[in-house]
C-alpha cells in the first residue's frame, strides 16, 4: 500500500510547527509516524498536509523541572526504555513504552504520538478496497456503525500502551497553541468519542508530558495482555499506582479512551491490599467502561481479561 | 548420519548472503524499461452476476494503458488439476466470493493505476452466498458454480479392507468429531509477475514468484493461446511458498495478456491484502473419525468422513482430499479404513495447497483421537501409537512400498526427549506434555509424468555449472543439488553454480510441491554429476592405467583408490582433456522419475504414491496462563526419519518453520471471514507467532538409508508440517484436562473450558 499525496513541513521550532498547522487547513501533525501513515495509507485518514515534529529539537529529551519529570513530546519510546531514572520512579511508563508494537515502532514511536494515536476497530482499521464492501463507517465519514449496526455513533477503541500508565501516575499534558501554553490533565486530552478521539483544537500540539515528583513515592506497574510479546496492540492493558491506602487504576483497549476505574479505585480507598479486597475489586474492572466488540475479541472475553489483568498488576507491585 | 565431503555437511545456502544483504533479486526487484503497472478489480460481494463493468471513467484517465474485462480474454479456465479446472483469470458472468479479480488495468505508474481501478465500477445482481460447507452441502443451498448440480465438487469413497468386520472384533469403538480452521500460508514475499513481449519473435517471457514454472507455463499456454514453446517462465529468488504459489493467478495472466497486447513490459504485485484474501488457504475441515481399537489400543479399524471448505474455486481439490484418505493409513497401520471426503465449494476465499496438503487436518483428529482413546481405556499414548506403527516392509492398504521407515523409533525417542515417564500427567496442573506422530511422501510417483532432469558441465577451468528445473523457493532446493554435483565431481561448493527454474534454459522438472525437489531433481542431478565424473574418469584412468572404478575424487584432485599419491589435480585432468583435442565442456545429463507405473493416477487406482516416505514424531511441552487462558510452547521436540540428510543445517531449518507453523496453526492463526469477508488480512491482525513466541527447540534424527533417495536421502520440509498442532493440543490436554478438537486453541477458549470446569466442580 502507498501513501496517498500531501505536502511536507518540516520545522524546527514549536512556533513554526502551529503556524503551519494554522496555515494549512486539515493538516496534521506527525512525529515517528507509525500509526498516521499506516492510516493514511488505508485512507482513513487523508491530511493534505504533514507537519513533521521530528526536527524541533525542544520536543525530545527528559529532564526536571521544579516538582515534575518533564518528558518532550517527541521523545522516543526507546529513550524512555533507556532512562534508569524514569524506570526507578515510574516503572509503569517505562514497561508500556516497552510493551508498544515491536522494536521499530519503539525506535519510531514517541511519547506524545502514542498517546495521540487513533482510535481502532476491526471495520475502519482496512484498505479501502476493504472497506468498499460496505457502507462507509461513520468514522470513516459515513453515517453507519457496522459493529453495533446503528448510525452517527462509533465505538473505536482507543489502544495506546502509555495513556493508562500515564493516567495513574497523575500526568499532565503541556499543550501549545497559537494563544500560548497550557496545561491539562491527561484525561482531558480524550474526548471519550470514536469519531474524534483526542480533544486537542486545531493547531494545537502537545509539547511534553509532565509527571509529578510525588508520583515517584507510590509503586506503579502497568501489564499488557496481546497474544504476541510482539508487534501487536493490547488486548486489554492495565496500569495500577499505589502509595499507602491509595490506589490508582487505568485500562486501555476498553473503551473508546483510556479510563481510570474509578469503582475499582473507591472500593480500595483506604483498604488493605488482601487478596479478598482485590478479588472483590477486580470484579468491578469492567463497571466503569463501555465494552463494544471492536475486535474478534468477544466483550465477555475481555471482561474477564480486565479483572485477571488488574489482579495481576497488583501482584506485580509487591 | 553419512558425512562426506559436501554430502551430510551443514552447509550454509549458497545465496544467503545475497539475500541477507539485499542484492537477491525478488520479482518485485526487477525493472525494466517502458514498464507497466498493473492492478486488478475484485469482487466486493460474495456470490452474484456482472450485470455491467462501465471501464469508460478508468480509459478516460491520464496515464492509462489498457483496461480488460472476462469479456475480452479468451473463455478458458486454468486449475493446477487438469480435470478441476474451474477458474478464469477474470470472472465472466458471475463472482464467487469477495476478493474475485473482474478487470485489470494497466497504467504507467501506480498510483494511476490504483485510481484507474477505483474508477471501473461494476454492477452485481447479487446470489445468496453461502460460507460453510455443512451449509453448502444442504437442499436448496445457492449453486456456487453453475455447471455442477451441488456444491461438492470433488469426492473420494474409499474402502480398504474390511471395516464391518474390524468394528466387529473391536472391543471399543469411538466417534469423534474436529474441526480445522483456515490458516494463510502468509509467504513473505507478495506474489508478483513481470510479463515481457518480443514483438519480433512473439516470445512471452514472465517472470513470476512461482513454485511450478513448468505448470504456469501450461496453464498460461492453454488460456492464452500461445504455443507453449512460445512461452518462457523465469522463477527469480521467492520469498516463501508452503503451497501457495503454485497455482496461476490473475497477475500472471494479466501481465502476459497486457505485454502481448501493448508490447511493453507489465507487473503486477499483489497487496498482502491480495494474497490472504485472493490467493489461497489451509482448507478448514471438519473430520468425523470412528475408530475401533482393541483393549490394547491396537486399530482394528477407522471410518472418517470429511468435509473441507474449498471455498469459491478447487486449486487441488481432487488431489487434496486424495491425500487426505491415503494417509491415514502411514505412520499407523490401518489395515481396514472407510474414507468419505468431499470438497465442498462455498462464497469464500479458495483453499488449496498448504504444507501437508490436506493431512494437516486429518492428523489433527487422528492424533488427537488417539490421544483421547488412550485415556478412555487407559493406555498409554505413547505406547499406542508403537503398537499402531507401520514398519519397514509392511504392506500398506493402498500399495505404498515402505522400504525404510524409523517411526516407532521416533516415538519412543520423542518421548524419552521431552520427559514424558516423568511428566506425562505428572507435571503441576497448567503444564503438560503431548505428542504427535506423522509420515510424508518424498514427492509423487503415480499421479503424472513427474520427471527432473539436470545438466551438468564442467569447463576448462572446473567451474561446475549445474542446469536444474528446481524452484528454489527459500527451502534450499538448489543448494542441495550444488552440494550433490560437488560431491561427486569432487570440487568445493565455491566452484559450483546453478542455474534454475528458467523454463527457457533449464531441462523440465515437475517444480515444487508434495515435497520432491530433493529425490526427484536430487537423483536427476546426481545422475547428470555421475555422466560427466564418467566421462573425466574414463579418460584419467587411461591417464593413470587404472579402471574408471578404482579412481575417487575430492578437493579438485582425482587419485586411485588406496593409493592417495597416484592421482592428478583436477586442473591437469581437464588440461590434458583439452589437449587430447576432447571436447569441452564436459557435459552430463540426467533424468529421473520416481519408479511407478506410467502412467497412474491414485484419483482412480491404487498404487506406490511416492519413491519414498518420511516418519517423525514431534513432542511437545506447554504452560497454560490459567488466569488469561494463553498457552506458552516452552519446549518443542523433533524426532525425524528423513534418511539421510544431505545438508543437516536446511533440515533444522525446515524442523524449526514447522514448529512456528505449527503453533500459528495450534494456537495464534486463524483467516476469520465475516460474511465471506476476510477479517483480518495484514500481518498485525492475522496474528502468526514471531520469533519472541518460539519455544526451545531440539531434533534428533533416526537413521535410515533409503534405497531409492540421492545419497539415502528423503523428503525434510512438508512432514514436519503434520504433526506440531496436535502435538500441542495434545500437550495442553494434559496441562489442564481440557480436550479441545476445534482449532485453534486461543486464550478466550480456555478461558471458556477452565470456567465450565470450573463451575462443574
Amino acid at each position: 500500500m502507498r501513501l496517498p499525496k500531501f505536502t511536507h513541513h518540516q520545522p524546527t521550532r514549536i512556533e513554526d510547527a502551529i503556524h503551519a498547522l494554522a496555515d494549512n487547513p486539515g493538516a496534521k501533525a506527525v512525529a515517528g509516524g507509525t500509526d498516521l501513515l499506516v492510516n493514511m495509507k488505508h485512507r482513513v485518514e487523508l491530511p493534505p498536509a504533514l507537519v513533521s515534529l521530528s526536527r524541533i529539537d525542544e520536543l525530545r529529551g527528559i529532564r526536571r523541572e521544579g516538582d515534575a519529570t518533564v518528558i518532550g513530546a517527541c521523545t522516543t519510546l526507546k529513550e524512555i526504555q533507556r532512562d534508569e531514572e524514569l524506570g526507578r520512579k515510574f516503572p509503569a511508563l517505562v514497561q508500556a513504552a516497552m510493551a508498544v508494537g515491536s522494536y521499530r515502532h519503539q525506535t519510531m514511536g514517541t511519547l506524545a504520538g502514542n498517546l495521540c494515536q487513533n482510535t481502532r476497530c476491526r471495520f475502519f482499521n482496512q484498505s479501502w478496497e476493504w472497506r468498499r464492501v460496505r457502507s462507509l463507517c461513520f468514522k470513516a465519514g459515513g453515517e453507519d456503525c457496522h459493529v453495533v449496526g446503528k448510525k452517527n455513533i462509533c465505538f473505536s477503541t482507543y489502544s495506546g500502551d502509555m495513556a493508562p500508565a500515564l493516567l495513574v501516575l497523575n500526568a499532565a499534558i503541556r499543550i501549545q497553541g497559537p494563544q500560548g501554553i497550557s496545561h491539562i490533565p491527561l484525561a482531558d486530552l480524550f474526548s471519550g468519542q470514536g469519531k474524534s478521539p483526542l480533544a486537542l483544537a486545531s493547531a494545537h500540539i502537545v509539547t511534553a508530558v509532565v509527571i509529578p515528583e510525588a508520583s515517584g513515592n507510590g509503586l506503579s506497574h502497568y501489564e499488557k495482555f496481546s497474544l504476541r510479546d510482539s508487534i501487536d496492540f493490547p488486548i486489554v492493558g492495565a496500569a495500577v499506582w499505589r502509595e499507602n491506602g491509595s490506589v490508582r487504576v487505568a485500562f486501555t483497549a476498553v473503551d473508546r479512551a483510556p479510563v481510570r476505574a474509578q469503582a475499582i479505585e473507591a472500593a480500595l480507598q483506604g483498604q488493605k491490599l488482601t487478596g479478598p479486597a482485590i478479588e472483590k475489586a477486580a470484579s468491578l474492572a469492567a463497571k466503569s467502561v463501555k465494552l463494544v466488540p471492536t475486535t474478534i475479541h468477544p466483550v465477555a472475553f475481555k471482561r474477564d481479561i480486565m479483572a485477571s489483568l488488574f489482579i495481576r498488576a497488583v501482584r506485580a507491585l509487591g | 548420519m553419512k558425512v562426506l565431503n559436501t554430502v551430510g555437511q551443514r552447509v550454509p545456502m549458497h545465496d544467503a548472503a545475497t539475500k541477507v544483504t539485499g542484492q537477491a533479486q525478488f520479482t518485485d526487484d526487477l525493472a525494466l524499461p517502458g514498464m507497466l503497472y498493473g492492478k486488478l478489480v475484485r469482487s466486493t460481494i460474495p456470490h452474484g452476476r456482472i450485470v455491467s463493468i462501465d471501464v469508460s471513467r478508468a480509459k478516460a484517465l491520464p496515464g492509462v494503458k489498457g483496461v480488460i474485462t472476462g469479456k475480452d480474454i479468451p473463455d478458458r479456465v486454468y486449475g493446477i488439476v487438469p480435470k478441476a479446472k474451474d477458474e478464469h483469470a477474470l470472472a465472466r458472468d458471475k463472482v464467487h466470493y469477495i476478493g474475485d479479480a473482474v478487470a485489470a488495468v494497466v497504467a504507467v505508474d501506480k498510483e494511476i493505476a490504483e485510481e484507474a481501478a477505483r474508477l471501473v465500477h461494476v454492477e452485481y445482481e447479487p446470489i445468496p452466498a453461502v460460507f460453510d460447507p455443512l451449509d453448502a452441502i444442504k437442499e436448496g443451498a445457492p449453486l456456487i458454480h453453475d455447471n455442477l448440480k451441488t456444491n461438492i465438487s470433488a469426492s473420494i469413497h474409499k474402502e480398504f479392507g474390511d471395516v464391518e468386520k474390524g468394528f466387529a472384533a473391536s472391543d471399543y469403538v469411538f466417534e469423534d468429531t474436529f474441526f480445522s480452521q483456515a490458516v494463510n500460508h502468509a509467504p513473505i514475499e507478495p506474489h508478483a509477475a513481470l510479463a515481457a513481449y518480443d514483438l519480433q519473435n512473439g516470445d512471452l517471457t514472465i517472470w513470476s514468484c512461482t513454485q511450478i514454472p513448468y505448470f504456469l507455463k501450461r496453464n498460461l499456454a492453454t488460456t492464452l493461446l500461445v504455443p507453449e514453446n512460445k512461452i518462457r517462465v523465469i522463477k527469480p529468488k521467492v520469498g516463501g511458498g508452503f503451497g501457495q504459489k503454485i497455482d496461476m493467478y490473475a497477475k500472471d495472466f494479466c501481465a502476459c495478456w497486457f505485454a502481448k497486447e501493448l508490447g511493453r513490459p507489465v507487473k503486477f504485485l499483489y497487496e498482502r491484502e491480495e494474497v490472504f484474501q485472493s490467493t489461497r488457504q489451509r482448507h478448514p475441515m471438519y473430520l468425523t473419525v470412528k475408530t475401533g481399537v482393541n483393549k490394547a489400543g491396537k486399530i482394528l479399524a477407522q471410518k472418517i468422513t470429511a468435509y473441507a471448505d474449498g471455498g469459491a474455486y478447487n486449486s487441488t481439490a481432487p488431489l487434496m482430499i486424495t491425500l487426505s484418505c491415503f494417509f491415514i493409513m502411514i505412520p499407523y497401520r490401518i489395515e481396514n479404513l472407510i474414507y468419505e471426503g468431499y470438497h465442498v465449494y462455498t462464497n469464500k476465499p479458495v483453499g488449496g495447497a498448504m504444507r501437508g496438503h490436506g493431512i494437516p487436518q486429518a492428523r489433527f483428529a487422528i492424533e488427537r483421537q488417539i490421544d483421547l482413546i488412550a485415556k478412555r481405556i487407559g493406555v498409554d499414548a505413547a505406547e499406542m501409537r508403537v503398537i499402531n506403527a507401520i514398519r519397514a516392509g509392511m504392506p500398506h492398504p493402498a500399495g505404498f512400498i515402505i522400504n525404510t521407515c524409523g517411526f516407532a523409533d521416533s516415538v519412543t525417542e520423542a518421548a524419552k526427549a521431552i520427559g514424558w515417564k516423568e511428566k506425562r500427567g505428572k507435571l503441576p496442573f497448567g503444564r503438560g506434555v503431548g505428542l504427535a506422530g506423522a509420515s510424508f511422501p518424498s514427492g509423487v510417483a503415480n499421479m503424472a509424468h513427474l520427471a527432473s532432469g539436470a545438466v551438468v558441465q564442467l569447463s576448462r577451468e572446473g567451474r561446475v555449472s549445474i542446469l536444474s528445473g528446481a524452484a528454489d523457493i527459500g527451502q534450499g532446493a538448489e543448494t542441495v543439488i550444488c552440494q550433490i554435483v560437488a560431491e561427486q565431481i569432487g570440487v568445493p561448493m565455491e566452484d559450483v553454480h546453478i542455474t534454475a527454474a528458467d523454463t527457457g534454459t533449464c531441462p523440465l522438472d515437475a517444480g515444487t510441491f508434495g515435497s520432491g525437489v530433493t529425490v526427484r531433481a536430487g537423483n536427476a542431478a546426481l545422475l547428470a554429476a555421475n555422466d560427466v565424473r564418467d566421462q573425466l574418469f574414463s579418460f584419467v584412468a587411461d591417464r593413470l592405467k587404472c579402471k574408471p572404478d578404482d579412481l575417487m575424487t575430492a578437493n579438485r584432485r582425482i587419485w586411485v583408490k588406496g593409493n592417495p599419491d597416484a592421482g592428478m589435480s583436477l586442473s591437469d585432468a581437464l588440461f590434458e582433456y583439452q589437449y587430447s583435442n576432447r571436447p569441452l565442456p564436459i557435459v552430463g545429463r540426467g533424468g529421473w522419475i520416481p519408479p511407478a507405473e506410467q502412467p497412474t493416477s491414485l484419483l482412480t487406482k491404487n498404487g506406490n504414491f511416492s519413491p519414498n516416505y518420511s516418519f517423525m514424531t514431534q513432542a511437545a511441552e506447554v504452560e497454560v496462563d490459567l488466569e488469561l487462558g494463553k498457552v506458552k510452547v516452552v519446549k518443542m521436540v523433533t524426532v525425524h526419519d528423513c534418511g539421510q540428510p544431505i545438508n543437516p543445517m536446511l533440515v533444522e531449518g525446515q524442523l524449526e518453520g514447522s514448529i512456528m507453523g505449527g503453533m500459528g496453526q495450534a494456537l495464534y492463526e486463524d483467516s476469520t471471514c465475516i460474511e465471506g469477508q476476510q477479517y483480518n488480512p495484514s500481518f498485525l491482525d492475522y496474528g502468526f507467532p514471531t520469533v519472541m513466541e518460539m519455544p526451545e527447540m531440539g531434533a534428533l534424527h533416526i537413521d535410515t538409508d533409503d534405497p531409492v533417495g540421492p545419497f539415502g536421502a528423503k523428503e525434510a520440509g512438508e512432514g514436519t508440517q503434520l504433526a506440531p498442532a496436535p502435538a500441542i493440543v495434545n500437550a495442553i490436554a494434559d496441562a489442564i484436562g481440557v480436550e479441545f478438537n476445534r482449532l485453534p486453541v486461543t486464550p478466550q477458549v480456555v478461558l471458556e473450558a477452565l470456567k465450565k470446569n470450573a463451575d462443574k466442580s
